[in-house]
């Protein structure tokens, strides 16, 4: 406004070069109010800082030099994630700190896609297996996102959550993140893609990103088809990959999008008028699966889906959507079936429908229905699922005879997700995660949740490092570094079903013995067995019985050290992330877990004497990390002190490596 | 623990029971006991919380305690079936019974009663069967629900959409199908404050001596609720500490637990006495919570205890134990106990031999034992 103002003053002061015809000539009315005088001040005024300007766009713009802006620039970095959605978050994340130069591309304001406060879908994962209904829930850096967000967000705000996020990616070194910019075009020589070319509305600017290695989380794919990776949608028949609850023939319907909404009670009453747009919800035709049941917080099946392009219907879709959204919210307040609805009035309603469906990419497998039924073991195996066949009706909301959603089938316990449908099958550096994996549309019905796309994050960033560091592609990660990739993502806490960790750098493993101070449950020689969880009814943890305690481990010989990484317990039976309703039971938590350990501190033995290293305290991971001069010793110890509440301490690892 | 349902051989002499078509045994310490012969001889009331009861619901229950003409006891309370959460329940009367630990024995049904399910459907053989293991398994996900997260949780396939709000499934194994009020319910009633009432009962009934006869003559479960019930009635003297002493070199787990909340309660000389013959007698797992507690509670220990913990050096091969002992010892080191640390420096475990240089090195007795130390300095100068 400073600037304005003294603009407005320079050219009442100063002779106008450009006379009004000439300015609108120019075309520089399209980036100047009319009526405003372009500052097209003589360079030799006084009216500071102008001054200073002799050369940029805005400025030559004013000089007339050209019409349109024009605004270009060209960026390198070794991993491009396109999609800031938490699959893109993690992807991006898992690459940076494996010594990747990312840009992380995201096409809306804030970070999250589906979790977003634009979206408020909750963050599932294996969120429940039968028979108990507890879950298998995800570590690595997923769970330090939601961790974290216990710790800045305790007043569970949407909103607060999208900047949690925000930290979560700014403060890590080695990625730029880029907002409001959508890959639109591939340029590719061969089967490589050579650059992204992005546009970032906010600031009229084209970017063209190089990279050596693309890792496409949108959802949609856009920069992925643009690039010719082959991809299908719709519905495979039965026959194709034997399943089950395939549709006799193939089709192309996709599960569609949803908006949600929320309400809250008013303590009066309120009216509701529909808007000109509603659709009425049609109850008595409804199928009784479609429930209400904390509809304050929303309604998932208010869907529509696509038997066709999904993608280029969208917007239909979406005024479709915020039609029956208003149907059912109409219905809610105004059918008289609801009573308690009297004082309810919406506080939030979404705009831009979430996504469940559209593209799927081709890799070098295809995941279906049997892989997840049967429980088929990966080699390369590098991420887990366990949300249940979860495929909704084809139609959703305009198919009110079929349930909402299916339920095919629940998981008593995870199935594993191989690397192979991670990459492109014909575009040699690109990578993908989350809902438009290799995969085919019932076993996208289960692992499609956030969670389970946020461990594919993590796997394929992990995996877009390696490919840079080594030269190599995604393809040949499978054929040739397959061992180091799991090495990599079970030391960074990623847990890989029946895949224990057996990395030959871990100095830890080499121990002579490993003795604690105390024990209530579990054994501290387990630290080592390379099973960061209690899983499959094993115990694979160490707990002391009170606090402090201490573990060491000694070696016969000395050994040089500069790294000890342990991961302690945050209840893996338990969900952290943010729910509407805020639960806090025996399968949810609404605050950090008090099992996280708070302090904690890591000695050596130096010449007989134990010698501090370092001291975690607030600690707010699950994964702690020490990082230390190199030293030569016979032994550590790690003095275990605090928690947030659990009166124990709990190990399941301990490494140690050398610099 | 015994579990089972109690059929129609009481009907004779008591209400009749609903007869099941799998028929389990029950075993009440030698066998089933015909109604008839269980004369009631006792009735008192008792306080209980149960998370269905309503607001200004009473909370007193008569409880009942049947000695049998061959000495056997269980105790029983007659309860309704069901706090419904959704008033659609139908409540029926159903008998509890116990035994003098307060374990769960069985369930009873009156003549004519049948236990309901959703919809109205009567409870078939299995779920009977079902319910009577659900109700014998005291470490239950029920345990830790309330009426209203019961209420907020999904029908059967309802599920919930990624989208939604989340819906949990209650364990499927810890209620019966259609039938999870009666489930929980019941339950709650099975491991209600009933089973410490029953338990402070028994032993006052039984006396503080008879109680001491237990940990030394019982059975693990006995033995857990003697020492339990020594620490309620502050029991602690020469007598009540001999048993508990007996009972160390065997006990483990939540019995060890038990053996050191009971050595906690103990002061002054009397508790490093207790310390002292423990550390002879006591397993591995004992003493090295033993040990441990020493440490965490920084206690300081008597010169003449740590003398005669430094003797178990020479002895024990238990690794743990040599580091926590050392631990100890450096604390508070005398010629004593370093002349025990020395002599562990000859230990063929090098990490141990070399655990006890370092000790040994870094106190105030190092000089005494200049020439061992070089010795050993000397032939493992790259291995320290």
């Amino acid at each position: 406004m400073e600037v304005f103002i003294l603009l407005v003053s320079c050219a009442v002061m100063k002779s106008v070069v450009m006379k009004r015809r000439e300015f609108f000539k120019a075309g520089v009315a399209g980036a100047m109010t009319a009526g405003l005088a372009p500052f097209s001040a003589n360079a030799s005024s006084d009216c500071s800082p102008l001054n200073s300007r002799n050369h940029d766009q805005w400025f030559d713009m004013s000089q007339g030099q050209f019409r349109r802006p024009d605004r270009r620039q060209t960026r390198q970095y070794d991993v491009a994630v396109i999609g800031g959605g938490l699959a893109g978050i993690c992807a991006a994340v898992a690459a940076a700190r494996n010594g990747a130069k990312v840009v992380l591309v995201q096409d809306r304001p804030v970070l999250g896609g589906n979790s977003s406060s634009e979206m408020r879908v909750h963050v599932h994962g294996v969120s429940f297996l039968r028979p108990d209904g507890k879950p298998e829930r995800e570590t690595g850096i997923i769970e330090e996102i939601l961790l974290l967000n216990r710790f800045m967000n305790q007043q569970e705000s949407f909103p607060v959550w999208d900047h949690v996020l925000y930290e979560f990616v700014t403060r890590e070194p080695n990625i730029e993140l880029m907002l409001n910019t959508q890959a639109l075009r591939a340029y590719v020589s061969g089967n490589v893609i050579k650059s992204a070319t992005c546009w970032q509305a906010t600031t009229e600017t084209e970017f063209e990103i190089k990279a050596k290695q693309f890792i496409d989380c949108s959802g949609d794919g856009l920069l992925a088809a643009q690039a010719g990776a082959q991809y299908r949608t719709g519905r495979e028949g039965k026959k194709e990959f034997n399943e089950q609850y395939a549709p006799d023939q193939a089709d192309g319907w996709q599960m569609g999008a949803t908006l949600l909404m929320s309400s809250v009670d008013m303590g009066q009453p309120m009216p509701f008028e529909p808007p000109s747009y509603t659709i009425k919800y049609e109850a008595e035709k409804s199928n009784k699966r479609r429930k209400f049941a904390g509809y304050e917080n929303g309604i998932w099946w208010i869907e529509v889906g696509s038997d066709d392009d999904i993608i280029a219907e969208f917007e239909k879709n979406r005024h479709t959507l915020m039609g029956y959204l208003y149907g059912v919210w109409d219905y809610i307040k105004n059918s008289g079936k609801f009573p308690e609805a009297e004082n309810m009035a919406l506080d939030w309603v979404q705009s831009l429908p979430g996504r469940r469906e559209s593209r799927r990419f081709i890799g070098d497998y295809i995941l279906s229905e049997p892989d997840l039924l049967n429980h088929k073991h990966f080699d390369d195996a590098v991420a887990y699922g366990g949300w249940s066949l979860d495929e909704h009706n084809p139609g959703g909301i305009e198919n009110l005879n079929d349930p909402p959603s299916f339920f095919h089938a629940h998981f008593h316990q995870v199935y594993q997700i191989p690397y192979r449908s991670l990459y492109s099958k014909n575009i040699n550096n690109l990578l993908f995660a989350g809902r438009n994996i290799s995969q085919t549309h019932i076993a996208l019905s289960s692992s499609r949740v956030m969670g389970t796309c946020s461990l594919m994050g993590q796997a394929v960033g992990t995996a877009a490092a390696i490919c840079v560091a080594n030269d190599v592609s995604p393809r040949q990660i499978y054929t040739d570094y397959l061992t180091q990739l799991q090495e990599n993502l079970l030391r960074d806490d990623l847990y890989i079903p029946k895949r224990p960790a057996n990395d030959e750098a871990d100095l830890a493993r080499q121990a002579a013995i490993i003795v604690a101070s105390s024990t209530s449950t579990g054994d501290a020689q387990l630290l080592t067995n390379g099973i960061s969880r209690d899983i499959d009814g094993q115990v694979n943890h160490w707990m002391s019985r009170g606090l402090p305690a201490d573990v060491v481990f000694e070696w016969q010989q000395p050994v040089e050290l500069s790294n000890v990484e342990i991961k302690c317990d945050t209840n893996t039976k338990r969900n952290i992330m943010m729910l509407k309703e805020s639960k806090n039971d025996d399968v949810f938590i609404n605050a950090v877990p008090p099992e996280l350990l708070k302090q904690l501190q890591l000695e050596a033995r130096v010449n007989g004497r134990w010698q501090r290293l370092a001291v975690v305290t607030n600690n707010r991971t699950r994964l702690i990390k020490f990082t230390f001069e190199p030293l030569t010793t016979t032994a550590i110890r790690i003095r275990l002190e605090q928690t947030y509440g659990a009166p124990n301490g709990k190990l399941f690892e301990v490494r140690a490596y050398q610099a | 623990m015994s579990i089972g349902i109690m059929f129609g051989q009481f009907a004779g002499c008591f209400s009749a029971v609903r007869r099941r078509a799998m028929v389990a045994a029950l075993i009440v310490a030698g066998g089933a006991v015909p109604a008839c012969q269980w004369p009631t001889t006792e009735q008192f009331d008792v306080v209980v919380n149960h998370p269905g009861m309503k607001p200004g619901e009473s909370k007193l229950r008569q409880l009942n305690r049947q000695q049998s003409w061959s000495g056997e006891v269980r105790f029983f309370v007659d309860v309704n079936s069901v706090f419904c959460g959704e008033g659609i329940c139908r409540v029926d009367p159903v008998r509890l019974y116990w035994n003098e630990l307060g374990q769960y024995l069985g369930y009873e049904l009156s003549r004519g009663v049948a236990l309901e399910k959703a919809e109205g459907i009567d409870f078939d053989a299995a779920d009977y069967d079902k319910l009577d293991a659900i109700l014998a398994f005291a470490d239950s996900d029920l345990k830790h629900l309330t009426p209203e997260k019961l209420l907020s949780r999904p029908r059967g396939d309802s599920g919930a959409d990624a989208f939604s709000g989340a819906s949990v499934l209650v364990n499927e194994n810890h209620v019966v199908s259609g039938a999870i009020w009666t489930s929980y319910t019941l339950w709650h009633w099975v491991h209600s404050d009933l089973v410490a009432a029953i338990r402070n009962h028994t032993a006052d009934y039984l006396g503080a001596d008879k109680v001491v006869d237990l940990v030394r003559a019982g059975n693990r479960q006995q033995q857990l609720f003697a020492i339990e019930q020594l620490l309620r009635l502050s029991r602690f003297d020469g007598q009540a500490q001999q048993a508990v002493l007996a009972l160390s070199p065997s006990a483990t787990g939540v019995l060890a637990e038990h053996v050191m909340m009971f050595a906690e309660q103990l002061a002054g000389q009397d508790y490093w006495q207790f310390v002292q013959r423990l550390f002879q007698r006591a397993n591995d797992d004992i003493v090295s919570q033993l040990l441990s507690t020493l440490l965490a509670a920084r206690r300081v220990v008597p010169a003449n205890v740590v003398d005669q913990l430094s003797e178990q050096l020479a002895v024990t091969d238990n690794l743990q134990h040599i580091y926590l002992l050392l631990d100890v010892i450096q604390r508070q080191p005398s010629a004593q106990s370093m002349s025990a640390v020395a002599a562990l420096i000859n230990h063929p475990n090098f990490i141990v031999s070399r655990r006890a240089y370092w000790s040994l090195a870094d106190s105030e007795f190092a000089a005494d034992y200049q020439t061992e130390l070089e010795h050993f300095r000397n032939q493992y100068t790259d291995r320290l």
